[in-house]
């Protein structure tokens, strides 16, 4: 499984999210290949559809896809609580999720 | 790093609120500990917290506190962050605090202030007493172990200096024109 994170210098979100994408894979005992690329303005922003820190790719296809056409290079991404609130940090639970479907699809 | 030192007064402003009205910390009808926010609409951190900042204004009502909070975002590059969208915001929230915008950014520039959110809490003669984040836990509110602008109120309301004076702000940078 190829898994992309994009992410800014800016917004305090890739480390945290690093570490809890890394904490599910090792959970599920996936084989996953984590790659990671600094993005530093806007045109690199727009190029790598970089919608904000940090943007996930999971098999080439965004981790809760945003529909838009703004990319801003210093923007910090903003995900769906399992709550129904807001998050800097993807949910462990929607994580899990999608990458043990993934791991079936690979199989 | 702020501007403003520990025990530094607080600057003074004066900046156009969501509510229709001019604020200026000077304002007698403002409580006597004032909680000086820089946060914005659009950043996930600031949304993170938006709910317990409500909760803090309303627990210290009482105790005399008066939360301002102060959007310095660039609202061209953020249109999230425009001044009707942050009247939006207020009214979606309900916000119990005056929502304030700085659209010259000199107010982030004189208090140093370089996150979304990041606080500035000044006792009863407005000298400032805390600075940083607002607890240890943007992401669950439940699992927070360290309410820092909660324990500096408690200090001060009891006639004391908090304990911590200084965190490191948790959020967004101020996005600058």
């Amino acid at each position: 499984m190829d898994i992309l994170i994009l992410y800014n210098e800016t917004c305090p979100s890739f480390e945290p999210a690093l570490e809890r994408i890394t904490e599910v894979i090792n959970d599920l005992k996936i084989s996953s290949k984590i790659e990671s690329k600094l993005i530093y303005n806007d045109s690199e922003a727009k190029k790598y559809k970089f919608i904000g820190s940090p943007t996930i790719f999971i098999n080439g296809v965004q981790f809760e896809e945003v529909s838009t056409d703004i990319y801003r290079y210093d923007n910090c991404r903003t995900f769906m609580k399992d709550d129904g609130g807001l998050s800097p940090l993807p949910s462990k639970k929607k994580l899990i999720q999608i990458l043990t479907d993934q791991g079936r699809n690979n199989v | 790093m702020s501007n403003l030192k520990l025990n530094d007064p607080y600057v003074n402003f004066l900046l156009p609120s969501t509510d229709g009205n001019e604020v200026s910390l000077d304002m007698a009808e403002l409580g006597e500990y004032k909680l000086v926010i820089f946060s914005c609409n659009h950043c996930p951190y600031a949304q993170a917290w938006e709910d317990r900042i409500i909760k803090i204004q309303e627990k210290y009502k009482s105790n005399g506190l008066s939360i301002i909070m102060i959007s310095s975002n660039d609202a061209l590059k953020y249109p999230e962050d425009s001044f009707p969208k942050m009247k939006e915001r207020h009214e979606e929230k309900g916000f119990n605090f005056h929502y304030l915008f700085d659209e010259t950014q000199e107010v982030a520039k004189m208090y140093g202030a370089e996150r979304t959110p990041e606080v500035f809490l000044f006792n009863e003669i407005g000298l400032l007493k805390y600075q940083g984040t607002i607890d240890d836990n943007y992401e669950n509110e439940s699992e927070v172990k360290i309410k820092y602008v909660e324990e500096a109120l408690e200090s001060l309301i009891s006639g004391k200096d908090p304990e911590i004076t200084q965190t490191d702000a948790v959020g967004c940078t101020i996005k600058w024109i």
